[in-house]
């Protein structure tokens, strides 16, 4: 090209070499204080009193050590979106086997909304039949043979209670302390409390399977009023892991990491002119964004998994499935990914249609589950992981013990209605006593009769779990300390701690 | 009490609750306590938690003197004014002993020296208590003297520089024109500069060159979309309906009223009164009703199961607490459960203020009635509101005639003797009543009921004019604030049988004549095929009648029956057959009905009630949820939750506001517009802070009082008072609540038009520029971001208004619960604006959320910019800006065939101004790097290696930190 005679080549280069120089010194040294001078800066902004963790803002994700010793280093957490029936799957009640049929009794009626049953609905008894396994002895039906052998590493809490019988608000319930939106998920709070410690991946990352999002969307894994950088981000096995992963047609590697030298040493520029910090984490992040793309597609990639670990798991590459996402959850907690979020969606067995019944869908939720989730264990189990990896089986709520009857008739397809009262949840891993069970409902299956665990008391025992008590985990908004565990008093399971 | 300045600050600086009072009164550390800034804070960091709005442990309470001052349980007074000896809560805090020391222990540190000594010194004083500075009404400040006058173009620039002299800092030196021009033309905007302008400006050394730019910014079309994206955010304006399905809501209508207000330059407290009670002005025009839209942008449930009423309540719970948050600036939703744990806002008076909302006909149905049909045509409006307006007062007119002829009517009551009922799905009976026969439901309530009455005519009635059928609820008393599943007559059949006769032979009904003006479904479709019909949907609060007229009185001979046919088909949301469970019979043979019926006056209402509702539908139109009132006859009735539960009512309240406020006019009736005239009234404290404070925010980065959000006792105090006041006064009573001429006295600033640029120990001095020594430097908006490069790579189409576009979308995102599906624009609509994107809340725009958009699912006061890999990985690589880069390459391409003019002309769209040599030069090594690696790499799909090069500088460009920025 004609015009670029303005610089000779040797000028060029040192010019080159002494803004390189100038933009390392000032970037990874010299500014320090600098970034320390801004700490906090936004959390000022946030208004109201200052939130007791800070973040360097040029690495926000950067690890923080927490004040009690963490058993649970990271978090996966598998939520099957529509809420599973415990009575088919882990809370066994012979008696309701007895009233199958019957007319349910008053005093279940009394005072209690339901979303779709009316009148006087029949009792139904399990679908499946159930046995002992393990040497903890814990009931599991027949519905899940390959995780019925991993008895002896899960808790379960067979009295967990919510407030919110709609899946929407309930799903909110969960994962954020509040039926409302606009609050921080578990995984923000998490990763806002400890950081991550592999910068070159997101701190939070959610996987979707059965082919629909939750109902809320975004909002399960949203980061509410804390920095937005604390949110999940999703990722999918179709098209880029992540948006906007891939390079655009005809931007190699080497072209976008030429692309960046300039785009840093001219922002480099413009800080040493304005002086703005902003413009500092600026650079930084575009060189994390630059590390995750390799990153991201490298660890989303299953392909490479020898042919045993498809087998293990039932794997696919290059679909989506809960079991691919199973394999991925273990690949993101090997690489340092601090909160892994699972949703598989079409658990919501009304028995309004074969897809959403017992004696239908059901069945092919249980297949498509079972030994994906039983694969994660021994393969966590295997590498040593499950020591400091907390993993969470749940839903959002239980499902009544009477056979729904939507519109006051008897339905074509078998099915329960929502029932907040009662759910089945577990737990294993870091910190968990495995091979028990915690709680026992009523011989229905329908309340939480002993030791019931209200969503609070869940969420300040897995806080405790990766090192983060809950009193002191609060942030200030619209004048209160908000805590993921909300104002209520809230009390840490020790029982089920190992 | 005298503390040195040095130890002072340094106790201060642990002491964030206090600084402010030690800023305020550098060198008057020995002057009088005053409560706000020293006490008040104090009081919330310590005590209020438990004695306070939320909890009075003890009995004692920090909110108000009257509480603070009385005796406690104990007996004993916490404040005794004057007796610092005397007052209980001194020994308290004092206190080394763990058991009565407050606070106790576990809930927080004792108190610092420097606390107690002010709280003694403050009680010694006699404990003298103010209202919260906001609660108070504002007023003029004098403007000060400051050091340098000629700096100061403003009274916002005297009030800025008190406080530089107070601190011995001098303000930056103006920004360079090019700086300043991209600075306002975004905040006037939303867009970059075009380079006509910035030439046109340059050239200008006119001393109005600056001010005739603002005034061509304050013109443009763009002003209104820039503004609106603010509004919106407020509104929780979107596309779909948010909770449970997220299905499309089609009410783009208001997002054009927003942009329409702020281009038209309406003044503010119209703004505020049209959204909040446009419908009940006088005549209300079609924009006017649109604007109401504003309070139905709350979420509806459509997830089958749920409860229409708890998400109807949900909606008038956000509506109030929305509008306190965008017109008050107060956090009011802690108020439902319990009184507000600082403010002096008590839990009866969010039950009071909810009132206000709790009349409105909407209901969380399906289709998100009522709704305004809106001409697509706006030369239309006139005829849709001329339309509107008669055919509502027609229906008023015919309603009211029947209402009356109902009341007046002597009913003939039956009694169960005479009449036999069956059913098809659940049970009926009857039951005789002293108001007359009524019948109940029997057993599970099950979908599609039929139910079949044979009513044995009393013998001494000639005819039958007239049937009477009525639907009460369950549960009267209780089902008028609490209300019972509703039911719809979805087919009415009369048929008789002559005394002697086998037969039952159908009857004509003429019409179905309901008990309101509006229905949610005309009555006469109880007529037709179809599920709707008269009823109550899809709850009933109260009794409500129709009166079924046949079309010639029915004449039985003696032993004559009537067979009337009830059938139910609707459900609501699945789940809920809307079958009626308790009802009332009647029979009438006055000839007035036959008289209505029949010709004449009321016949030749109803004939231009048809041809005006005819012609009123032929206007092609969109719609709008808009906000309405139930008729006084169907009033709902207010009470107060318990612990903020809505299955649990208390005390009835009566529509109010709080009483820490002014009091509403006492003539005033208790409905939203004389709220909404109430909140831009003269005496409110609050709603012209609020609104400067948001303006002020939107162009410097911080409000005065940076938590926008609460003004309250928690919130941030001001850093400047007295500008905050001055600017409220100022628009509210010289400017009228002219909003552009609110933004073009603060643009016109000396303070606004600093340079942004700053020294390191600046920067650590004052990190978020709260004292305004230097200009305001920030991250664009995410609409900026992507108009921005849309308009630098000249594809941004000026197109305005209409239904919300679908531009390109990255891959695996569109995934609705619902079917929504999602066809992108290949036309110019996919370079609209992104106030015109489609706002879907589940599934919010990546790129526009990524860079901090909220999903608008609730009122959003404040973004809080973040900084993110992500936001890099979007502007590298997301389709929209990839075609920006290449849409910017190429106009590079085309200015100039020299690289070097190539690369000045593309900075300088990007970033308002040219390159000095050094970038110049970094650039062109940039492109030779480029070149060199495509060359080196052989890269597949490049054929023209220039192109590539240049493209991926645009791309570079693009990013630049100066282009993200204002």
């Amino acid at each position: 090209m004609t015009s670029y005679s303005l610089l000779e080549t040797p000028e060029k280069e040192h010019l080159t070499a002494i803004t390189r120089r100038h933009f390392l010194r000032h970037c990874s040294t010299g500014l320090g204080g600098l970034w320390l001078a801004s700490q906090g800066a936004r959390a000022l902004a946030a208004g109201g009193g200052k939130p007791p963790i800070v973040h360097d803002p040029a690495s926000p994700l950067g690890t923080l050590a927490s004040t009690i010793s963490p058993k649970a280093k990271r978090v996966i957490y598998l939520h099957m979106i529509g809420a599973p029936s415990q009575l088919e799957l882990f809370d066994y009640k012979p008696l309701l086997q007895k009233l199958d049929g019957k007319d349910c009794p008053e005093e279940f009626l009394e005072g209690k909304r339901f979303a779709f049953i009316r009148g006087v609905p029949k009792m139904l008894g399990p679908q499946y039949p159930f046995q002992n396994h393990g040497q903890s002895g814990a009931w599991v039906s027949d519905r899940l043979p390959e995780l019925a052998k991993c008895v002896d590493d899960l808790c379960f809490i067979k009295t967990m209670k919510t407030e919110q019988f709609n899946h929407g608000p309930a799903q909110l319930m969960v994962h954020t302390g509040s039926a409302s939106l606009g609050k921080p998920s578990i995984g923000s709070w998490v990763t806002w409390g400890l950081g991550t410690p592999n910068e070159n991946l997101p701190g939070f990352m959610v996987l979707i399977s059965g082919g629909r999002l939750p109902r809320v969307g975004k909002s399960l894994w949203g980061s509410g009023f804390l920095p937005s950088v604390y949110q999940g981000v999703q990722c999918r096995s179709v098209g880029d892991p992540v948006l906007n992963i891939a390079n655009p047609k005809g931007v190699t590697r080497n072209v976008r990491r030429a692309a960046l030298d300039g785009l840093n040493r001219l922002n480099a520029m413009t800080y040493e002119s304005m002086g703005d910090p902003e413009t500092l984490t600026r650079i930084a992040q575009y060189e994390m964004a630059f590390r995750m793309q390799i990153s991201v597609p490298e660890v989303m990639d299953i392909s490479g998994e020898p042919a045993h670990m498809h087998e293990l798991y039932g794997t696919q590459p290059g679909k989506e499935s809960f079991a691919n996402n199973c394999l991925l959850a273990r690949r993101l907690a090997e690489n340092g990914v601090r909160f892994i979020q699972l949703f598989d969606w079409g658990w919501d067995t009304h028995g309004s249609n074969k897809s959403e019944s017992l004696n239908g869908g059901f069945l092919d939720k249980c297949r498509q589950v079972d030994r994906p989730i039983a694969a994660l264990l021994k393969d966590l189990k295997r590498r040593g992981m499950l020591e400091d990896t907390l993993v969470v089986w749940g839903g959002e709520f239980g499902r009544t013990p009477m056979r729904e009857n939507r519109n006051g008739r008897e339905m074509k397809f078998v099915g329960r209605d929502h029932n907040p009262n009662a759910f089945t949840l577990w737990m294993a891993g870091a910190g968990i006593k495995s091979g028990m069970s915690y709680g026992e409902t009523d011989p229905m299956g329908y309340q939480a009769m002993e030791n019931p665990v209200p969503l609070n008391d869940f969420h300040a025992t897995l806080l405790h779990l990766v090192g983060l008590p809950y009193e002191q985990l609060y942030y200030p908004f619209q004048g209160l300390d908000q805590r993921l565990t909300g104002v209520k008093h809230s009390q840490v399971i020790h029982d089920i701690l190992a | 009490m005298v503390f040195s300045c040095d130890s002072l600050q340094k106790l201060a600086r642990g002491l964030p609750a206090i600084a402010f009072f030690v800023v305020g009164g550098a060198g008057t550390a020995s002057a009088e306590i005053d409560f706000n800034e020293a006490i008040r804070p104090l009081f919330n960091r310590h005590c209020v938690s438990c004695h306070g709005g939320v909890k009075k442990a003890s009995g004692l309470s920090f909110l108000s003197r009257e509480e603070a001052l009385a005796e406690g349980k104990s007996g004993m007074r916490a404040i005794v004014p004057g007796k610092s000896g005397e007052s209980h809560l001194l020994e308290r805090v004092r206190s080394s002993d763990p058991d009565e020391r407050m606070p106790p222990p576990e809930h927080g540190p004792a108190l610092s020296q420097i606390e107690v000594a002010t709280l003694k010194q403050w009680i010694d004083e006699g404990a003298s208590w103010r209202d919260h500075w906001a609660f108070e009404a504002p007023v003029r400040p004098a403007v000060p003297e400051v050091s340098d006058p000629d700096w100061c173009q403003s009274p916002v620039d005297r009030f800025v520089m008190r406080r530089l002299d107070e601190e011995s800092l001098a303000p930056n030196e103006r920004a360079q024109k090019s700086a300043l021009l991209r600075r306002a033309c975004f905040d006037l905007t939303g867009l970059p500069p075009t380079l006509d302008q910035l030439d046109r400006f340059l050239r200008n050394d006119r001393p109005d060159a600056f001010a005739s730019m603002v005034q061509e910014f304050l013109n443009s079309a763009g002003f209104g979309e820039r503004w609106a994206a603010m509004w919106l955010d407020l509104a929780r304006y979107a596309d779909s309906e948010g909770l449970g399905v997220d299905s499309r809501r089609e009410t783009w209508a208001y997002r054009d009223w927003v942009i329409e207000s702020f281009r038209r330059n309406k003044p503010f407290d119209e703004f505020v009164i049209e959204q909040l009670a446009g419908d009940q002005l006088p005549h209300p025009s079609t924009e006017q009703l649109v604007a109401t839209a504003f309070h139905r942008q709350t979420q509806s449930n459509g997830e089958g199961g749920t409860d229409d009423e708890e998400f109807r309540l949900a909606a008038v719970m956000d509506r109030t607490s929305t509008t306190w948050e965008v017109f008050q600036g107060l956090t009011f939703g802690c108020v439902q459960c319990h009184s507000h744990p600082y403010d002096p806002i008590k839990n009866e008076e969010y039950y009071q203020f909810l009132a206000f909302f709790n009349n409105s006909a909407d209901a969380d149905l399906g289709d998100h009635w009522p709704k305004l049909r809106v001409p697509l045509d706006r030369s239309s409006y006139g005829q849709e509101a001329k339309l509107r307006g008669r055919i509502g007062s027609l229906r008023e007119e015919l309603t009211a005639e029947v209402r009356r002829r109902v009341s007046e009517t002597e009913w003939r009551k039956l009694e169960s003797s005479q009449v036999k009922a069956s059913s098809e799905g659940n049970g009926v009976r009857l039951l005789d009543t002293e108001e007359g026969l009524e019948f109940h439901s029997v057993g599970n309530i099950a979908a599609g009921t039929r139910y079949d009455f044979e009513i044995r005519v009393p013998a001494d009635m000639q005819s039958v004019t007239a049937l009477r059928v009525d639907l009460m609820p369950v549960d009267e008393g209780a089902a008028r604030h609490t209300p019972e599943w509703g039911g719809v007559l979805s087919r009415i059949e009369l048929e008789m049988r002559l005394g002697g006769e086998e037969e039952f032979k159908p009857v004509e009904l003429a019409r179905v004549l309901g008990d309101e003006a509006e229905p949610v479904m005309n009555p006469n479709e109880s007529l037709k095929k179809g599920s709707g019909g008269f009823g109550a949907m899809s709850k009933i609060f109260q009794r409500r009648s129709c009166v079924l007229l046949p079309v010639e009185p029915v004449s039985l001979r003696k032993g004559g029956v009537l067979r009337l046919r009830l059938k139910h088909e609707l459900q609501a949301l699945g789940a809920f057959p809307l079958v009626t469970q308790r009802g009332s019979l009647s029979l009438s043979d006055a000839e007035h009905w036959t008289a209505f019926n029949g010709t004449g006056h009321w016949e030749n209402l109803r004939t231009e009630l048809t041809e005006a509702e005819k012609a009123y539908r032929d206007i092609p139109a969109t719609t709008v949820p808009v906000m309405r009132d139930r008729p006084a006859h169907l009033q709902r009735e207010n009470r107060l939750f318990e612990r903020g539960n809505w299955l649990e009512k208390g005390a009835v309240v009566e529509p109010g506001v709080p009483a820490f406020l002014p009091p509403l006019p006492p003539e005033a009736p208790r409905n939203r517009l004389a709220l909404a005239k109430w909140l831009v009234s003269e005496e409110n404290p609050l709603t012209a802070r609020v609104a400067v404070n948001r303006f002020w925010e939107q162009l410097f980065g911080y409000g005065i009082v940076m938590t926008l959000e609460d003004l309250g006792s928690a919130g941030e105090k001001p850093s400047h008072p007295e500008l905050l006041d001055w600017l409220a006064v100022y628009f509210r009573d010289d400017l009228q609540w002219d909003v552009k001429e609110l933004l073009r006295t603060i643009v016109l600033s000396s303070t606004y038009q600093q340079e942004a640029r700053a020294s390191a120990a600046m920067h650590e001095r004052d990190p978020l520029n709260r004292l305004m020594a230097r200009g305001p430097r920030r991250r664009l908006k995410a609409e900026m971001i992507r108009d921005a490069a849309l308009s630098v790579g000249g594809l941004l189409s000026k197109k305005q208004f209409g239904p919300p576009v679908r531009p390109p979308l990255p891959g695996g995102v569109w995934k609705p619960f619902s079917n929504d599906p999602w066809k992108t624009d290949e036309d110019d609509d996919r370079f609209r604006r992104a106030v015109y994107v489609y706002w879907k809340r589940s599934i919010p725009f990546p790129s526009l959320v990524t860079f901090d958009a909220p999903s608008r699912e609730l009122c959003n006061q404040r973004r809080l910019p973040s900084n993110t890999p992500l936001q890099a990985l979007v502007t590298l690589n997301d389709p929209v800006f990839v075609e920006a880069a290449n849409a910017l390459a190429e106009r590079m391409r085309e200015h100039d065939s020299s690289l070097v003019e190539q690369l000045r002309y593309g900075h300088r769209l990007c970033t308002s101004r040219f390159p000095e040599d050094a970038r110049l030069r970094e650039m062109l090594d940039l492109y030779a790097q480029l070149e060199n690696t495509y060359e080196r790499e052989k890269v597949k799909d490049v054929p023209d290696i220039e192109i590539a090069a240049l493209r991926a500088v645009a791309s570079v460009l693009l990013n630049l930190d100066e282009s993200l920025s204002k």
